[in-house]
C-alpha cells in the first residue's frame, strides 16, 4: 500500500521537478545576467560556478547606467513607437483582414497571396530602400518616420484572418438579415471576439518593435530620438567597455519585454494557434 | 468609370512627387548648419562607445572650446560594418564631414567613393607635416597617400601569461612564427601547464596579419592596392603552402584539445582564463590592455604582449601591420565642414591628446615626437610590456599592411570560419578552398556592382 502510494506521488513529483530544472535552465541566462549585474567588473571577470553569488554586491553599475544612458529618454521613446505602430497594427490589420474574409471583390485571391508574400520577405531584404525613401521623404530623426514602414503588416494581417476564418458565415448572415450592415457586424460582433488575437498581435508587436536595432540606428543619428537598444550599445564599449555594465543595462532593458510577456503569454499563444483547427 | 480613373491618377501623381521628394542627389556645396554664435557643425560619426566614445568626446568639447570657427557633433552610428552600410545607403546631403573605424575597414573606404583623401588636405596645410611611422601610411594609405588620418595605433599579437611560460622554460619573445607557437603550445599542453596552450579572438584578421609580416599578399592586385582585388591568394604559391601549414598545426593542436572553444570572447571568457592559468596565451590585439590588467589586478600574477608571428621562420619579417582606428574625411559636398573635421583630426593626434589616449587605450604611439616626451616615458615605465613590443617595431620595416578589400565583412569572417572548421576536424586543404571561395565570390559580387 506504502509503496503504491510513493509511487503514485513519484510519478506527479518527478514531472514536476523536471519541470522546475528546465525552467531554471531555460530562464539562467536572465537570471545569470542580473546577478552578475550586482558584481564589480574585476569580480565578474574571474566569477567561476563556484563563485556565482556576488561576493560584495553593489549598485555602481546600475549607477553607471543610469548616469551615462539616458534611460528615461529612450523608454519613452521607445513606448511612443510601440503605441504608435500596435494601434494602427491594430486598426489597419483588422480592417484589412475583416475584407479579405466577409467582403468578395475582384483580385481578392492576387491581393492575398501579395499580403503572403509580404511575410515571406525577410526585413532585411528591404531596410536599406526603405531608409532610403524614408530620407527622401525627409523623415529621418522622426517618430512617423521610424514607424512608417512597419504601419501595417502581412503578419497582423494573417494573423486577424485565421481568427476572422474561425467565425461562421452564418453568424453575419444572420446579422444582415437583421438589418446590420457588414461594417455594423464587424465593429458589433469580429472586433470584440478577436480581442484575444488582438492582444496576442499586440504583443508580438511590442516585443518585435521593443527589440528593433538596425531600423531605428538607420533612421536616427540624434541622440533626442535614440530607443532603448540604441542606448544599451552605449555601453558596449569596445575593447575598453566593462562587461558588468552590459549586464546591468541588460537587466534594465529586459524588464518591461518580461512583464510585457508575461502578461500576455495567454494570448500571444492563443493567437498564434487561432484557425489552426477547423471546428 | 471616368471619375474613378481621376481619382487614381491624381493619387499616382500625388506618389510620383512624394517618392520624387529629396531624391536629388546633389547636395548643396556650402550653406553648412551653423550654432547659434556661427560656428560650422562638423558632424562625425564616431564608432566608440562606453568609456572610449566618453573620452572622444570630451576631446571634442576641448577642440569647440578651444577655437570659435568650428563645433564638432559627435554621433553614434553602430559599429564599423553597421556605419558603413548606412553611408552607403545614405543621400549625400545627409553625409557627415568625418567617420572613423578600424583599419581593416580601409579598403571598403578607399573604393567606397564616400571619402575624400586625407592627403589632399595634408597637402594643403602649410602648418602641420605628419611622421607617422611607416606601417600607419601603409595601412592607411595608398602609394604613400594617406586615405585616412589614424587616430590611435594597436597591434596584433599574443597576450601571454608570464608565470606558465616561465614555468615551461619558454621565452615568449623567441615566437616569433607560428611554428615556434605552434612547438610552444605543445610543450604548454604536453607538460600540462595550462588545459588550453592557446586560444584567438575568434576572427580571420589573425592569419592574414601573419602572412602578412611574411611578406606574403593574401589577395591580388598588389594586396588591393592596385584596384579591386578579384581572388585571394591562398591557394596560390608561395602563399599556398605557408597557409596549409598554417592550419594544419592549428587543426594539430585543435585535435589534442590543446585549443580554447572557439568563438569565446577576450572580454568574458578568454582574459578571465588567462589570468585563472587556464589558458596559457590569446591571440588579439594589445587594446585589451585595460581588462588584462582588470582581471590580473584580482587574480595576482604578470602578463604580457609579443607582436604578431609571422607564419614560418623562412618568410621575410616584412614589418607589423598596423591595428586600430583610423579617421576619414567623407565627401560630403560641404568643405568648411571637411577643413573642420581635418583641423579636429590635426587636434586629435596632437601629442598632448595622444598621450592621453594611449594611457586610457594601450595604443601605442603614432610618431617619435610622442615616443620621446617625458610623460611617454613615465608611462613606460609603469608599464610591463610596451617597452618590449616598441623594440621589437624598431627592429622590423614599414612595409607590411592588411589588404585593401572592400569586404572585410567577408573576408575576415571566412577565415575565422576555416579556423573553426580545422579545429574541429574538418580536413584542412577542404576548409581553404571553402573559404577561398566564400571570399572569391565576395569580391565576384561586388566588383559587378562596383566598376
Amino acid at each position: 500500500m506504502n509503496s503504491m502510494r510513493l509511487k503514485k506521488r513519484l510519478s506527479t513529483l518527478v514531472p514536476y521537478i523536471i519541470k522546475v530544472l528546465v525552467g531554471v535552465l531555460f530562464t539562467s541566462p536572465i537570471l545569470i545576467c542580473f546577478l552578475y549585474s550586482f558584481k564589480p567588473n574585476g569580480e565578474l571577470l574571474v566569477s567561476t560556478l563556484s563563485t556565482f553569488l556576488p561576493k560584495a554586491p553593489t549598485l555602481e553599475n546600475f549607477w553607471y547606467v543610469v548616469a551615462k544612458v539616458r534611460m528615461q529618454k529612450y523608454l519613452t521613446n521607445t513606448f511612443i513607437q510601440c503605441f504608435s505602430i500596435i494601434v494602427c497594427q491594430l486598426v489597419f490589420c483588422s480592417m484589412a483582414a475583416y475584407a479579405i474574409v466577409f467582403y468578395r471583390f475582384k483580385g481578392k485571391k492576387f491581393l492575398w497571396i501579395l499580403i503572403l508574400m509580404s511575410v515571406m520577405i525577410p526585413g532585411d531584404v528591404i531596410v536599406i530602400s526603405n531608409y532610403i525613401q524614408i530620407q527622401r521623404w525627409h523623415l529621418t530623426n522622426t517618430h512617423i518616420g521610424m514607424a512608417l514602414p512597419y504601419l501595417v503588416g502581412g503578419m497582423g494581417i494573417f494573423l486577424m484572418r485565421q481568427f476572422y476564418l474561425t467565425i461562421p458565415k452564418e453568424l453575419a448572415e444572420a446579422a444582415e438579415i437583421d438589418g446590420c450592415s457588414r461594417l455594423g457586424f464587424m465593429w458589433r460582433f469580429a472586433v470584440p471576439l478577436s480581442i484575444p488575437s488582438m492582444a496576442s498581435l499586440a504583443i508580438y508587436e511590442f516585443i518585435a518593435i521593443y527589440n528593433r536595432y538596425f531600423w531605428p540606428l538607420l533612421v536616427v543619428d540624434k541622440d533626442r530620438m535614440r530607443t532603448i537598444q540604441l542606448g544599451m550599445a552605449y555601453l558596449e564599449g569596445g575593447e575598453n567597455g566593462k562587461v558588468a555594465y552590459i549586464l546591468a543595462g541588460a537587466s534594465f532593458c529586459v524588464i518591461p519585454a518580461v512583464i510585457v510577456f508575461i502578461f500576455g503569454q495567454k494570448f500571444l499563444v492563443k493567437g498564434m494557434t487561432a484557425g489552426a483547427v477547423k471546428g | 468609370m471616368k471619375k474613378l480613373l481621376m481619382v487614381f491618377g491624381v493619387l499616382l501623381v500625388a506618389m510620383c512627387v512624394l517618392f520624387a521628394q529629396g531624391s536629388g542627389e546633389k547636395a548643396a556645396e556650402s550653406d553648412s548648419p551653423k550654432t547659434e554664435d556661427g560656428k560650422i557643425i562638423v558632424p562625425y560619426w564616431r564608432c566608440y562607445t562606453g568609456s572610449s566614445a566618453e573620452f572622444v568626446d570630451g576631446i571634442i568639447a576641448e577642440f569647440n572650446a578651444s577655437q570659435d570657427k568650428y563645433e564638432v557633433v559627435p554621433e553614434y552610428n553602430g559599429g564599423y560594418y553597421d556605419q558603413f552600410a548606412k553611408l552607403m545607403s545614405t543621400d549625400r546631403e545627409n553625409l557627415p564631414a568625418m567617420c572613423n573605424s578600424s583599419s581593416e575597414t580601409v579598403g571598403s573606404y578607399l573604393h567606397s567613393g564616400l571619402v575624400k583623401y586625407a592627403q589632399d588636405f595634408i597637402d594643403a596645410d602649410k602648418n602641420w607635416s605628419y611622421n607617422f611611422y611607416g606601417n600607419l601610411v601603409a595601412t592607411y594609405g595608398v602609394n604613400g597617400r594617406l586615405v585616412g588620418i589614424p587616430l590611435g595605433f594597436s597591434l596584433s599579437g599574443f597576450f601571454y601569461n608570464a608565470e606558465i611560460f616561465e614555468a615551461a622554460g619558454i621565452d615568449p619573445y623567441s615566437l616569433t612564427s607560428f611554428d615556434r607557437v605552434y612547438e610552444a603550445a605543445l610543450k604548454i599542453g604536453d607538460g600540462g601547464y595550462a588545459k588550453y596552450a592557446i586560444s584567438e579572438e575568434h576572427s580571420g584578421i589573425w592569419a592574414n596579419y601573419c602572412f602578412h609580416r611574411e611578406g606574403l599578399y593574401t589577395v591580388d592586385n598588389n594586396n588591393g592596392v592596385d584596384g579591386l582585388p578579384t581572388k585571394v591568394l591562398y591557394n596560390e604559391e608561395p602563399l599556398k603552402t605557408v597557409c596549409y601549414n598554417y592550419y594544419k598545426e592549428w587543426a594539430d593542436l585543435g585535435a589534442k584539445g590543446y585549443v580554447y572553444p572557439v568563438g569565446a570572447k577576450v572580454k568574458t571568457a578568454l582574459a578571465p582564463a588567462l589570468g585563472a592559468k587556464e589558458v596559457a596565451m590569446i591571440i588579439t590585439t594589445n587594446s585589451y590592455k585595460s581588462t588584462m590588467n582588470d582581471v590580473f589586478s584580482q587574480t595576482g600574477g604578470t602578463y604580457g604582449f609579443v607582436p604578431m608571428f609571422s607564419a614560418t621562420d623562412n618568410g621575410k619579417q616584412t614589418g607589423f601591420c598596423s591595428s586600430g582606428n583610423g579617421f576619414f574625411i567623407i565627401n560630403n559636398g560641404h568643405p568648411d565642414q571637411q577643413q573642420g573635421a581635418y583641423e579636429f583630426i590635426k587636434y586629435f593626434d596632437s601629442p598632448s591628446v595622444q598621450l592621453r589616449w594611449m594611457a586610457k587605450t594601450g595604443y601605442l604611439p603614432m610618431y617619435d615626437a610622442v615616443a620621446q616626451t617625458p610623460e611617454y616615458k613615465e608611462i613606460l615605465a609603469s608599464d610591463n610590456y610596451t617597452a618590449r613590443v616598441l623594440e621589437e617595431l624598431g627592429k622590423s620595416d614599414y612595409s607590411a599592411f592588411y589588404a585593401f578589400t572592400a569586404v572585410n565583412n567577408i573576408y575576415s569572417p571566412a577565415g575565422a570560419t576555416c579556423l573553426e572548421a580545422v579545429i574541429n576536424g574538418a580536413d584542412v586543404q577542404a576548409s581553404i578552398d571553402q573559404m577561398c571561395e566564400t571570399i572569391n565570390e565576395a569580391f565576384k559580387m561586388y566588383n559587378l556592382t562596383n566598376k
